[in-house]
């Protein structure tokens, strides 16, 4: 579905000498031979800090960009998307979380017939299309609706139907989750993981939502200063992060702290956060068995309750980026 | 056969882009009569100053009011429809500074289809107006002396066109440019206003390099002040022969490939630079 | 008065900040200057001899080049700013300073108009003055002043013309606070101002019931009668009254314009609750 070798992408930036008319000319490298294959059926979580070289990667790939002309290779849909625009983005869908693809004056409905329209989608089909992509995200309530009125969770799920209207194999999905709010975030998920399971459709998702990451990517592509760094499982992604593992515990009565870290500190495990009746601890899982570190845990404390688990995403993500020094 | 079918869905997306822009346009109508009028008003008192110029002067380079008002109106009526065509390229400046450009090049659809189907202005009929009344009222002053045969009409027709096609593509010109400034540009107004101010005048009053100017470079007065000398039986430029007259509004050609070429240009800088 | 002050330079400010703006229009500006110059031309070639014309055609061209040069003087409409402020309702955030509001929209007007004047003004007068003559375009150039005497009307005039032009831009804008009123007020300023200052057609051209009309209207003393004093048709004799008539206009405008929009602020404030 997408094959992507030794890609690469130089800006030319222009900044102005302060106190002079005069600019200087800087070499901005955003992408530093990328490479990756995506099988169609997949659902991929392309991550990275803000100007790690996402962007420019979905814009490469949809067509908008050109990548720099001497290196690599790449084809999405067996084209090279930036050769023949039309015909490459007939083949793809794409939404941008901070931009509308629809009308803004317009009812959402006249947008996606206009979209279908242009898209070449034969009406009867494109009229089914629609009519099963409404139900799915439970459109009706405002589909007569100017864009302009919509909220934004009224407004992402008409994004997706405006993307979907020509149903294409691929699916471009940039920071889609962002500034919704809860329902409308598990809305977009369940449907995202129906639309892959019910078409097939590839889709590469980028995000700063770890939770979106974890509920939706089997896959999961890192990248930092224009660098593959990670290519793999979440599961995976773990364990190259750290082993870091984390006890939970609700207290029944308070605890000292520094009688606590006196206690914990030369058995292996370290205080991460206490808080009137609740105790986080984290222990190095290759060190300690689960069941060695609850006992060393509980001894000092009375306990109400108790939950073992792994560090969570957003931590892990940030011990990672801080690694590779991002 | 898929250049055709290409062709024909670019014009059936155009009318139905069109379409609705001018739909929704119509649903303010008061303000949209209020702001033709007002264009009206605001181009009117220029025809005025052109007519209170004649009462003192009687006529200008042996032309009278009647035949400067068909120009005029000719000049008018070509600026008015290229002005209203050309709305989405007269917005490259905003959707490349809020990235909504892109969102263009996503859709399989050629982007001068998109840019020009994205509004068509009517509140811009107000110049249209009185452009079509000032060539109207000059041309039935002057119906008498003239004979309008078939040629002439279709030579007139052809200038209309062709006058059109080079405002459309002066406002493509300065669309271009701002792939590289992205700011506005202010001074490609010397070249779109300024031509219509200096098209409105028989060419022949001018200095030199301003004939060769909007003849050879920017041809606004190749395709419509030439065609319509030959039509009202004047002297076009001097030495200049009546084909060449006629042949006019063929300028529109170069300095169309010229213009596209310089899209084309900006666009790629555009995919490679990304914005 | 600080206040007053700190829009002013507020204002200036983000004007002269476009640089490249205002070389492309003083570029429009030249050509514009050159095209109606040569139009100018044309028409004092096309004359039957023997024409008495009130202006040779060197006063005509220079009629025309000062009005390219103070160009950004002329209040075409409602300042852009203070139109937005209203249209959006902000202008509520200037009613509650402790402040004349008037007096604020004043000081900004006239920042704005004169900030791109002092960008403009300067390439423009080299241009037309001076190079013009010395590539052999001297009959469509700008002629020196008329004397001291001419320059120093000339300057007096233009001196006054700034606030007119000023108070001129807030009584368009106090028209703003509705759309319709706003397009209409707009158009109906920008082809009064273009024709009865004289930036379209040169007033002394035009004769009979025209110029009894452009006589009664505070319009020509933004522009036409400036002019007049640098070509020598108005002298220092005529200083004094020029000069209070322009006074009479400004404080005529002014308080037209303070009385209307206190009449829409009282509104705004009854709609607003």
């Amino acid at each position: 579905m997408i094959h992507v070798e030794q890609l690469s992408k130089t800006y030319t930036v222009y900044k102005r000498i302060p106190g002079s008319l005069r600019r200087q000319r800087l070499a901005v490298t955003a992408l530093d031979g990328i490479s990756f294959n995506v099988s169609p059926g997949e659902i991929v979580g392309y991550i990275g800090p803000n100007g790690a070289g996402k962007s420019t990667t979905i814009k490469i790939l949809s067509g908008i960009l050109h990548p720099d002309r001497d290196h690599g290779s790449c084809l999405v849909n067996g084209r090279v998307p930036w050769k023949n625009r039309q015909a490459h983005v007939a083949g793809i869908g794409v939404v941008f979380g901070q931009r509308t693809q629809l009308w803004w004056d317009l009812p959402a409905g006249e947008s996606f017939g206009l979209l279908g329209d242009m898209y070449r989608v034969p009406p009867a089909l494109s009229r089914e299309r629609l009519a099963r992509l409404r139900r799915e995200l439970d459109l009706d309530g405002f589909i007569d609706t100017p864009v302009r009125q919509m909220s934004l969770g009224q407004r992402m799920r008409c994004e997706l139907v405006a993307a979907l209207i020509h149903n294409p194999p691929l699916l471009f999905l940039d920071e889609p989750s962002i500034g919704l709010d809860a329902p409308s975030k598990i809305a977009l998920r369940d449907f995202i993981v129906w639309l892959n399971r019910q078409h097939g459709t590839t889709i590469i998702l980028t995000t700063h939502d770890m939770d979106d990451i974890e509920a939706l990517a089997r896959r999961v592509l890192l990248i930092g200063k224009g660098r593959l760094l990670f290519d793999g499982s979440m599961a995976e992604l773990r364990r190259e992060a750290s082993d870091e593992k984390r006890v939970t515990i609700d207290l029944a009565e308070p605890a000292d702290e520094a009688a606590l870290r006196a206690w914990y500190g030369p058995r292996g495990l370290r205080i991460v956060a206490l808080r009137e009746h609740r105790l986080v601890l984290a222990y190095d899982g290759s060190a300690l068995a689960g069941t060695e570190a609850i006992a060393v845990a509980v001894q000092p404390l009375k306990v109400a309750d108790l939950s073992l688990g792994g560090q969570p995403v957003e931590e892990l993500i940030a011990a990672l980026y801080a690694r590779h020094k991002l | 056969m898929k250049l055709a079918a290409s062709l024909r869905h670019s014009l059936f997306m155009y009318r139905r882009l069109a379409g609705l822009s001018i739909q929704s346009q119509l649903r303010y109508r008061s303000s949209l009569l209020l702001s033709i009028v007002s264009q009206f008003l605001i181009i009117g008192v220029e025809f005025l100053a052109l007519y209170l110029m004649f009462q003192r002067f009687r006529s200008f380079m042996g032309w009278s009011l009647p035949e400067m008002a068909v120009l005029y109106g000719l000049v008018n009526t070509c600026f008015a429809l290229a002005d209203a065509l050309a709305y989405g390229f007269d917005q490259m400046g905003p959707l490349l500074k809020n990235g909504n450009f892109d969102r263009l090049l996503l859709r399989p659809l050629p982007l001068l289809v998109q840019l020009l189907g994205m509004e068509v202005t009517i509140r811009r009929a107000g110049r249209l107006l009185l452009g079509i009344s000032t060539f109207g009222w000059g041309l039935s002053g002057l119906l008498p002396t003239i004979q309008l045969g078939a040629p002439a009409l279709a030579l007139l027709l052809a200038a209309t066109v062709a006058g059109t096609l080079v405002f459309l593509l002066i406002f493509l010109v300065q669309a271009a440019c701002t792939f590289v400034t992205i700011e506005g540009l202010e001074f490609m107004n010397a070249f779109s206003y300024g031509g219509q101010q200096a098209a409105s005048h028989p060419l022949l009053g001018y200095r030199r390099a301003i004939q060769v100017l909007f003849t050879g470079f920017i041809p606004i007065g190749a395709c419509i002040y030439l065609p319509l000398c030959l039509i009202l039986g004047r002297v076009g430029l001097p030495g200049l022969p009546a084909w060449a007259h006629a042949a006019g509004p063929l300028a529109v050609l170069p300095f169309g490939a010229f213009a596209l070429a310089l899209w084309h240009l900006g666009v790629c800088r555009y995919s490679s630079a990304g914005g | 008065m600080k206040s007053y002050l700190a829009a002013f330079r507020g204002r200036s400010r983000s004007v002269l900040r476009y640089r490249a703006a205002a070389l492309a229009g003083i570029f429009t500006q030249f050509f514009f200057g050159l095209i109606l110059c040569m139009i100018m031309e044309a028409w004092y070639r096309s004359a039957a001899p023997g024409l008495q014309a009130p202006l040779s055609l060197r006063q005509a061209a220079s009629y025309i080049w000062l009005g390219q040069i103070i160009f950004a003087l002329i209040p075409w409409r409602g300042d852009p700013e203070l139109q937005d402020l209203v249209r959006s309702g902000d202008v509520a955030r200037d009613l509650i300073r402790p402040l004349d509001v008037f007096g604020l929209w004043l000081a900004r007007s006239l920042a704005w108009r004169l900030a791109s004047l002092l960008l403009r003004f300067l390439p423009i007068l080299v241009f037309s003055l001076f190079i013009l003559p010395a590539i052999g375009l001297g009959d469509i150039a700008l002629q020196p002043p008329a004397g001291l005497g001419g320059l120093l009307g000339f300057l007096l005039l233009l001196a006054g013309a700034a606030p007119l032009s000023a108070a001129i831009t807030v009584f368009i804008s106090c028209f703003q606070f509705r759309q319709i009123s706003a397009v209409g007020a707009n158009a109906i300023a920008a082809a009064l101002v273009s024709f009865f200052s004289g930036q379209l057609v040169p007033l002394p051209l035009l004769g009979g019931p025209v110029e009894l009309l452009y006589r009664l209207l505070p319009f020509r003393y933004l522009a036409d009668v400036p002019y007049r004093f640098w070509l020598g048709s108005l002298t220092l004799a005529d200083l004094p009254a020029s000069l209070a008539i322009q006074a009479a206009w400004l404080l005529a405008v002014l308080t037209a314009s303070r009385l209307i929009i206190q009449r829409q602020l009282r509104q705004l404030a009854i709609a607003g609750g």
